[in-house]
This record gives structure tokens, C-alpha cells and sequence, in this order.
């Protein structure tokens, strides 16, 4: 009945968002439907610092955060050479069509909104990033 | 005859005297012989003798001298016989003599030439009448005999006599010779042609003084009758052009007598020949009120003094007025004056013509130069008082408001006083059809007022004959069919009734009217310049006007206050270069090409103080057109610097709000769904039945949150459609796909009647439409039944129809269900999942699209909602201009 991904793959994932409760549910999802390796980061920063260190498959990147925000995070993972391949999606509670359009225009691999639904974000964001799960 | 006579005498005497002479010397030659004294009867005869040679030599003296006398007589006779050949030969006039039997015995070389004969052809050959034509000697010959008296006595005729000369020898003889009386006659030359004659006849008679032959001596009158002719022409020409002439013509003997008057003289008087030359004066033909007038002109002209061009006015035979020009000239000879001459030119038109292009000169003149209307007016009024000869003026205005008409102004002349009339004049205040300014009103054409006395209609008649008013009239002053105001004027002379200074006065009226019109129109203009400057200088928006080359030609307190810039440093300025000054526009700025274009448009843009100063506006610019052209356009614009900050903030509070509670319901909705999964664990049913209803509330809310959010983007213009050519078909069949999961949850069936319909729309927000319809109809409708889709296409559109079998919407609320939180039941968004909002936003985005959505009922059962969508007509520009922002 649930949509569970095969973790065949053992994707890793990395997720920066300063609210740890969307940080844990996010991470609990991909962990629990699609099988994946979650990382998970609290700020750009510490972000960034994760992802130079591991290397992620992919990174949900929050867009408002205090300090280094996403858009920001973002140039920064792009301008580093070990994480400037490694795909972005954002994941953003705004909704404006400016704040879209702004976002798109950064070259992210994707802007997902919140709330998602748990149950099919890992699907979404394989969708997203062509990734062909079992 | 006695000269001969005389020389027989004289011959006889001599022979006689010669033989007594002879006798004698005979006798005294024998008596020398015989002693003398014995012989003294030789004595006395000797005395005798010698007597009688003496009264001989005296005879032959006598008869030579006689001698000589009758050769001198015979030369003398032969003289004259030459001469009277040479003048039968050298005459001028032909001279014919005839016997009795008419036979020719005379024709001289006039004659030859002038008939054509020779005489030798002529003389004893022709009969006298073969001279003329046939009837011609009967003709003549009738006439002298009806010329004879018959009481005189009959001449004796020679029995041998022609009968056609009878008349012409009884003619003749009636007269002494010596008194010849001449007659016309017509004589026929040998060719036939004939020609006029003026005949004097003689009669040739005997010693005895019998007649026996005729003599005529005739003169050609051929050049005299050509002569005659023309004068006669000459003549009949002066008559006709007298008789024709169009100018009244009159000749007077010097006491007055009418002696010619021709037609157009007497049509003037309307009078005849013979009733002039019955009056006794020139002046008499007149009308009394000119008569001294006329009098006077006849005196100056008898007396040497050329009259020329005198005005007169009189009337002519049928009462019309007539205006003439009089000249006057008198033909003098040394006995003293013959005759006058009186020449009429009738000027009453070209008067007319004249006098009414002076006035109407003269008020066009006064009209454009008067600087207020009542200054006009006055001037106005002192011209048509000037013109007819009238001491008073006034113009009445109507006010149809209050119907009544009161005096605007008016004018006397100086001199004697007016006051009293004048003062009941102002004083009045009249009724329509009241008093004569009311009656003219009332209708609307002029009245003249021969006699103020007479007239009853006239309220003010007793001052005005007071103060010496005796005519007048009044005329209204029109505009179109309207009567705006009356002007009347008076005299204090007796004017007869004048049509046509009615008609001048009329014409006159037009033009004060439209003059009264233009001032009311200028009055109404700047009692607008005044309202328009209020509300320019009021408004808080900024307006320009620009000319047709897009230069400043105005702006307002407003306009100059935004843009930091008195107004004449603005006014001249190209207005791009005002407001974009700074903006580095190239030439595809859509500021300038809409001003170039001349064409409407509306957004935001931004405007420039100065440099790198700039300010957002909200504009919009109107051309304006006059006569089909361009002539410029006004630009109104305000400043949304704070609106555009209200704005960005409330675009920050939504982005906030927005995140700020969906961040929470993120993790709300993420745990709840991976709880109700079952991936964390198993969790008993009466669990999962709240956790189920946890995550469908949130999921609401979630929606709610983007729904308004949705609204008020749509609402504020802040979403903009994007308008592509779509194939409505396969949009709703794809909004079905995206609802059929829904449906077969609540098995209902979805049915599809496509038509291929291709349109320009936002497919994004259409595919809304559709599923937000498609959501309600699915979520109200009973299982088992069925929601129909039907598209259909048409000129200008299609209209999409989704039609349920649901429980249906009450009548008073199928308008209602399209406003915010409007739904059918106040459960229903609890019960059904629904935020309130789907229809709202339906109906916002069909009216985004320039079309309209509603619903019907469906029958006894279920609804029918139904969207119309445009084929893309101002719907596009609508959608443009909200789209034109400022960058």
C-alpha cells in the first residue's frame, strides 16, 4: 500500500533547512519510503561544510534561512568545485510568482513547495532529478 | 411777235420815204431849170423834200437800229435755247414731256440715265405711263384727283386727250403755272426696278393757253427715303430707348407741364400720358410728404442749376417704397428755358444691397471687436438706430427658464429726452406675448408699428408718444428655431410699414444672435476654463497635455509638484525627455511610441525628477482628437511610490504569512502523513482514523492558504495571464484526466462530448477553471451519476458547460455561489473538503479573460455551470496593458 522506493541505490540525500521539524519529517520520509542516506544540515554553512564532506546525491535546499539563506547557499555550493555538480532543490514555503520565477532563475535543479506530501516527496524528487528507482 | 411787226412798220415807212425822196429829186431837178421865183411852190417843196430825206435818213436809222435789235433778240433767243438744252442735258432731275395722247416728245439725259432709256428710243415712241409701273399712274392719278376740290372748274380738255393723263391735266390746270405742286411717284427704269420719284408736273400750253402737253421735271428721292429711313430709325430708336429704358424719363415745359413721360415714368406714378399732361405741376405726381422736395429740385433746375443724383424716397403705385436717384436739367435756348429734363434712377435695390451690407458691416465690425457682449449690444443697437433713422433702441432677452423678457440694454439718441420711456422700459418685465417685445416673441417674426397711438398692443405707447415716439418695430433675435431675445426700435417720424428693412433687420438679428450665442458660449467656456484650472489645480493627480508634436503644452500644480519643476520649465518641453530624462530609453519605449502613435494606454511606468531620481506612476494617456485628427494628448499619472511600497509590503507580509504558516504545517502534514502510512510503526484503528482526519484538515488548510493566496494575486493584478492559442479540447480533456481519480472515488462518471475549438487563453489558469468546476461537480454529485462536459463553439467564442446531477443550487443562490466563502451550505467546506474560494477564483480568471462564467439550474436535478471564453478581442489589449509595468 505504501509507496516504498527500493533502496537499491542507497541514494544520499542532503537537507538544509533551519527548522529541525521539517528537517526530521523530511528526513524520517526519505529514510522510511524511499530507503535513501539522509544528511541533514541546520544552516547553509554547516550545509555547505556537509557537502563538500560527503559528497551528496542530491540537495533539498531551504529557501529562507537566518544568515546564509538558500539562493545564497546556493551560489556558494555552485562556486565550490567538489559540490558545484551536485543537483539543488529548492524547498520553499513561498509561493509568490516573483519568488518563483526569482528561484527558477538561479539554475536549480527544481523548486519544490511546502507542506509536501512525505509520502511522495523521494518520488518527486527522483522524478525531478531523472532518477529511475526501483 | 411786235418786234415783227414793228419792222414791217418801220420797212413800209422807208420805201415810202424813199419813194417821196425819189419824186422829189425828180421835180426839184426839173423846177432847176425854171427861175425860181416864178416857182414858189418849189420853194416849199423843196422844204418838203429835204424834210422828207431827212425823215428818211431818221427811217432807215430807225430800221437799221431795229435790225440790229432783232439779230441781237435772235442771238439772244438762241443763247437761251442753248442753255435751255444744255440744262435739259446737264439737269440733275429728269425731265419728260409728253403730248396729250401721252406720247413722249421730251427726255433728257437724266432722264436716260435714271431709267435706263435713250431718248431716241424713248421720244415718239413710248406712251408716257410705260415709265411707270402698271398701277402706279392710276394710283397717283386717283389721289390728285380726290386732292381736287370738286367746286373747281372743269378745264377744257382736247376731246384726243389720254385717259390716263386726265387727272394729271386736271391737276395741272387747277393751279395757275406758275404755282407747280410736287408729288411722289414711282417710276420704272428699263430693267424693271423701280424707284421713288418726287414729281413735279407743269402743263405745256398754247399761245391761246390751252394745254396741250405735259411736262414733268421728277427728282430720285431713292437716297432721300434711305435718308429718311434712317433718321426715321435713328428716331425710333431714341423712342424706343426712351420707351424701354428701365430709368424714369419725364420732359416739362418750364411752367411745370408734363410734355413726355415714358413707361417706366409712368409705371413709377402709376399714372398715364394723359393724366401727367392734365397736372399742373412737376411736383403734383408726387406723394405729399416730397412734394416741397420735389418743387424744389424743378425750381433749381429751371433756374440753370444741374441736378444730379438727388436722393428721393417715395412710394410707387402699388405702395411699395422706391428709393430713385433724381437728375434734373434744363435745355435752354436764347429766348430763355425750352424744357426740363427729369432722369429717375430707380436705387432702391442697390440701396438696399448697400444699406444692408453697411449695417451688417458695421455689426460684423462691431461684433468682433467688442470685448464684452453688452458693449456689442450698445454699439449694435446705435447702428440700426443710425441706419433706419430711429432715436431709440432696445434689446429685450428671453429667458425661457422663468418665461418671461426683460430689456438686456438699450440706447438713445441724444438730443430730446428719452427718460421717461426709457425708464418704463427698464422697469418692465413681460410675459410671452405680452407688450410688443412679448408679441414678437411669442411670434417669432417682426411687427411694425406704424402708429404708436393706434396700437394697442404696445404697453408703453402713452410715454412713448410723451416723449415724441410715433413708429417702430421689433424683430427677434434667433438662434436655430429659437427665440433668444427681441430688438425694437422707435422714431419719432411716421415710418410706413418697410418689408425690407424688416428683412435687413432680420439679417442683422442673425448675426446678433449668433453673437449673443458666442458670448454665452464663451461665458459657458470660461466658466469651464475657470471649473477645469479648479480641478487641474485640485487634483492630486499630475496632468499634461501635449500638442500634436508631443511637446508640453500644460501642466498642472499637481504635475509640477511630483515632478519637482516649475511649470514654465516644463511647458514647450518634449515630454519624453521630461519624464524618461534619465532613463536611457532607446526607441522601442513604450512611453514614446505610445505618445508618437497618439493611441490610449494605461499602466505603471516610471517617471524621472531628475537624474536617477525616479518615482513610479501609475499612468494613463488619452489622445485627443479633433475632426479625425491628432492634435495631441493628456497624460494623467500619480505617484504609487507609496502604494508600491504598501504593495511590496504586502507582497512581504503575504510571502511571509505564506511561509510562515506553511513552514509548520509542513512538518504538521509531513508527520501526520507518514504517521496515518503506517511507516513508522502500526497504529490502531480509532488512530488512524483521526490521524486520516488530521491529514485531510491540513491538506484544507494547506489549500485554503494557496486559494486566497491565488485570489489576491489574481485580484491586484499581480498575476498576469499569459495568452497562447490553445485547443480548448484537449485542456478539459486533460482537466479530466487530473480528475479522474477523484472521480472514481466517488464514482461518479466523467463524460466528454468534444469539439475541436482552438482560442487564445491563459492554459494554465483555464485548466483551474476546469477543475475547480470539475471538483465541485464531482464532490456534489450522487454516485452513480454522471458529470457531463460539453463544449461549444461559435463565432465568437466557445462555451463550456459542465453539467452535474447533483443536488443543484437554489435559484436566489446561483449568483451568490461566485462571491468569496459563498457556498450553498455553510457546512459544505467542512463537509466536502472545500475552501469557498474555487468559484471566486473561476470567476476572477473569466473575467482576466474578458468572459464571464454562471450558473443554471439543470432541470428538477442537478446545476449546469457555464463559462463563455472570448476568441481573443479587447480581452487581449485589457490583458497587455495590465501586463505593461514599469521595469
Amino acid at each position: 500500500m505504501i509507496p516504498v522506493l527500493g533502496n537499491s541505490m542507497a541514494r544520499k540525500i542532503l537537507i538544509i533547512d533551519d527548522e529541525e521539524d521539517i528537517r526530521e519529517v523530511a528526513a524520517l520520509s526519505l529514510e522510511t519510503v524511499a530507503g535513501w542516506d539522509v544528511l541533514v544540515a541546520g544552516s547553509g554553512a554547516a550545509g555547505i561544510a556537509k557537502a563538500r564532506e560527503n559528497h551528496p546525491d542530491a540537495i533539498l535546499l531551504d529557501v529562507m534561512m537566518p544568515g546564509m539563506d538558500g539562493p545564497t547557499t546556493f551560489r556558494e555550493l555552485r562556486a565550490i568545485p567538489e559540490t558545484s555538480g551536485i543537483p539543488v532543490i529548492l524547498l520553499t514555503a513561498k509561493v509568490q510568482a516573483a519568488d518563483q520565477k526569482r528561484f527558477s532563475d538561479l539554475g536549480v535543479a527544481s523548486v519544490m513547495f511546502k507542506p509536501f506530501d512525505p509520502l511522495i516527496l523521494a518520488r518527486d524528487i527522483a522524478e525531478v532529478l531523472g532518477w529511475q528507482e526501483a | 411777235m411786235t418786234r415783227l411787226t414793228q419792222s414791217r412798220s418801220v420797212t413800209r415807212a422807208f420805201v415810202i420815204a424813199l419813194a417821196f425822196s425819189l419824186a422829189g429829186a425828180l421835180v426839184l431837178a426839173r423846177a432847176g431849170s425854171a427861175p425860181t421865183q416864178n416857182h414858189p411852190w418849189i420853194f416849199w417843196f423843196a422844204a418838203f423834200w429835204t424834210l422828207a430825206q431827212a425823215l428818211l435818213v431818221g427811217i432807215a436809222l430807225s430800221s437799221f437800229r431795229s435790225s440790229m435789235r432783232q439779230r441781237q433778240a435772235e442771238r439772244q433767243l438762241q443763247r437761251v435755247a442753248r442753255l435751255h438744252r444744255s440744262i435739259l442735258d446737264s439737269a440733275g432731275p429728269m425731265m419728260i414731256a409728253c403730248d396729250l395722247t401721252g406720247r413722249i416728245t421730251l427726255f433728257n439725259p437724266a432722264a436716260e440715265r435714271m431709267l435706263g432709256f435713250r431718248a431716241s428710243d424713248v421720244v415718239g415712241q413710248l406712251l408716257a405711263q410705260e415709265l411707270f409701273p402698271e398701277t402706279e399712274m392710276a394710283r397717283v392719278g386717283d389721289q390728285l384727283a380726290a386732292s381736287l376740290s370738286t367746286t373747281r372748274t372743269q378745264p377744257d380738255i382736247p376731246a384726243d386727250a389720254a385717259v390716263t393723263l386726265l387727272p394729271y391735266i386736271r391737276y395741272v390746270a387747277s393751279f395757275p403755272a406758275s404755282r407747280v405742286r410736287g408729288f411722289e411717284m414711282r417710276y420704272r427704269r428699263k430693267d424693271g426696278t423701280t424707284f421713288p420719284a418726287m414729281v413735279y408736273l407743269s402743263a405745256v400750253r398754247s399761245s391761246a393757253g390751252t394745254i396741250e402737253g405735259l411736262v414733268t421735271i421728277a427728282v430720285d428721292l431713292s437716297a432721300t427715303r434711305r435718308a429718311e429711313h434712317a433718321l426715321r430709325e435713328s428716331e425710333e430708336r431714341y423712342r424706343d430707348l426712351f420707351d424701354n429704358s428701365t430709368e424714369m424719363i419725364a420732359t416739362l415745359s418750364p411752367r411745370g407741364r408734363y410734355l413726355y413721360v415714358n413707361p417706366a415714368w409712368q409705371a413709377l406714378f402709376g399714372m398715364d400720358s394723359a393724366q401727367f399732361e392734365a397736372l399742373i405741376g412737376f411736383e403734383s405726381a408726387f406723394p405729399p410728404e416730397v412734394q416741397a422736395e420735389t418743387a424744389a429740385l424743378f425750381h433749381k433746375a429751371l433756374h440753370g442749376v444741374r441736378v444730379e443724383h438727388h436722393p428721393l424716397r417715395l412710394q410707387n403705385s402699388v405702395g411699395e417704397n422706391v428709393e430713385v436717384e433724381a437728375s434734373l436739367s434744363c435745355r435752354r435756348e436764347e429766348s430763355g428755358p425750352v424744357s426740363v429734363r427729369c432722369i429717375f434712377r430707380d436705387v432702391t435695390q442697390q440701396n438696399r444691397r448697400e444699406r444692408r451690407l453697411r449695417i451688417q458691416l458695421i455689426v460684423s465690425q462691431i461684433i468682433a471687436e467688442s470685448t464684452s457682449l453688452d458693449e456689442g449690444l450698445i454699439h449694435v443697437l446705435e447702428a440700426l438706430c443710425g441706419t433706419f433713422a430711429c432715436e431709440f433702441a432696445a434689446l429685450w432677452s428671453v429667458d425661457e427658464a422663468q418665461h418671461n423678457i426683460r430689456p438686456r440694454i438699450a440706447w438713445c439718441a441724444k438730443g430730446r429726452s428719452s427718460d421717461e420711456f426709457l425708464r418704463d422700459t427698464q422697469a418692465l418685465l413681460l410675459a410671452r406675448g405680452e407688450g410688443l417685445p412679448g408679441l414678437v416673441w411669442s411670434l417669432g417674426k417682426p411687427v411694425w408699428v406704424a402708429d404708436i397711438r393706434l396700437n394697442t398692443t404696445m404697453i408703453r405707447r402713452s410715454v412713448a408718444r410723451l416723449n415724441g415716439y410715433l413708429s417702430g418695430w421689433a424683430v427677434p433675435v434667433r438662434v436655430g428655431n429659437q427665440v433668444i431675445a427681441v430688438v425694437e426700435c422707435f422714431s419719432r417720424q411716421f415710418m410706413r410699414e418697410d418689408p425690407d428693412l424688416m428683412a435687413t433687420v432680420e439679417t442683422v438679428c442673425g448675426s446678433i444672435g449668433q453673437f449673443m450665442a458666442r458670448a454665452s458660449q464663451e461665458s459657458r467656456v470660461r466658466q469651464l476654463d475657470r471649473q477645469r484650472t479648479f480641478i487641474l489645480d485640485s487634483v492630486a493627480d499630475g496632468i499634461i497635455g501635449v500638442d500634436s508634436v508631443n511637446r508640453i503644452a500644460f501642466v498642472n500644480p499637481a504635475a509640477a509638484r511630483m515632478l519637482e519643476r516649475a511649470e514654465s520649465e516644463l511647458t514647450g518641453h518634449e515630454i519624453h525627455e521630461i519624464l524618461h530624462a534619465s532613463a536611457g530609453c532607446d526607441a522601442e519605449c513604450a512611453m514614446r511610441r505610445a505618445f508618437q502613435a497618439g493611441e490610449s494606454a494605461s499602466g505603471q511606468d516610471v517617471y524621472f525628477r531628475a537624474p536617477a531620481r525616479s518615482f513610479p506612476v501609475e499612468f494613463s494617456l488619452m489622445p485627443m482628437v479633433e475632426e479625425g485628427a491628432s492634435v495631441g494628448s493628456v497624460l494623467s499619472f500619480r505617484d504609487i511610490s507609496q502604494r508600491y511600497a504598501l504593495d511590496h509590503m504586502k507582497d512581504e507580509f503575504i510571502s511571509t504569512v505564506s511561509h510562515e504558516l506553511r513552514t509548520p504545517l509542513t512538518s504538521i502534514r509531513g508527520a501526520l502523513g507518514l504517521l496515518s502510512a503506517g511507516l513508522l510503526g502500526d497504529v490502531n484503528e480509532k488512530a488512524t482514523s483521526l490521524l486520516r482526519i488530521a491529514v485531510a484538515n491540513s491538506d484544507r488548510l494547506v489549500r485554503l492558504i494557496n486559494d486566497i493566496l491565488d485570489l489576491e494575486r489574481m485580484q491586484s493584478g499581480r498575476a498576469p495571464l499569459t495568452f497562447r492559442r490553445i485547443a480548448l479540447d484537449e485542456l478539459i480533456r486533460q482537466a479530466i484526466e487530473t480528475m479522474q481519480p477523484m472521480a472514481e472515488a466517488e464514482d461518479v462518471h466523467l463524460a466528454f462530448e468534444p469539439a475541436p475549438v482552438s482560442i487564445e487563453a491563459d492554459p494554465d489558469r483555464m485548466l483551474q477553471v476546469m477543475t475547480n468546476l470539475l471538483s465541485n461537480a464531482v464532490k456534489f454529485s450522487p454516485a452513480k451519476s454522471i458529470v457531463r462536459v460539453v463544449i461549444k463553439n461559435s463565432s465568437d467564442g466557445a462555451t463550456v458547460s459542465v453539467v452535474d446531477q447533483g443536488r443543484g443550487v437554489p435559484v436566489d443562490k446561483l449568483e451568490s455561489i461566485f462571491d468569496r466563502f459563498q457556498q450553498v451550505d455553510a457546512s459544505d467546506s467542512r463537509q466536502k473538503g472545500g475552501t469557498g474560494l474555487g468559484l471566486a477564483i473561476c470567476r476572477t480568471i473569466m473575467h482576466q479573460h474578458g468572459g464571464r462564467i454562471w450558473a443554471e439550474q439543470n432541470g428538477s436535478r442537478g446545476t449546469i455551470f457555464r463559462f463563455f471564453l472570448p476568441d481573443r478581442a479587447s480581452v487581449a489589449h485589457s490583458g497587455e496593458e495590465a501586463a505593461h509595468t514599469y521595469s
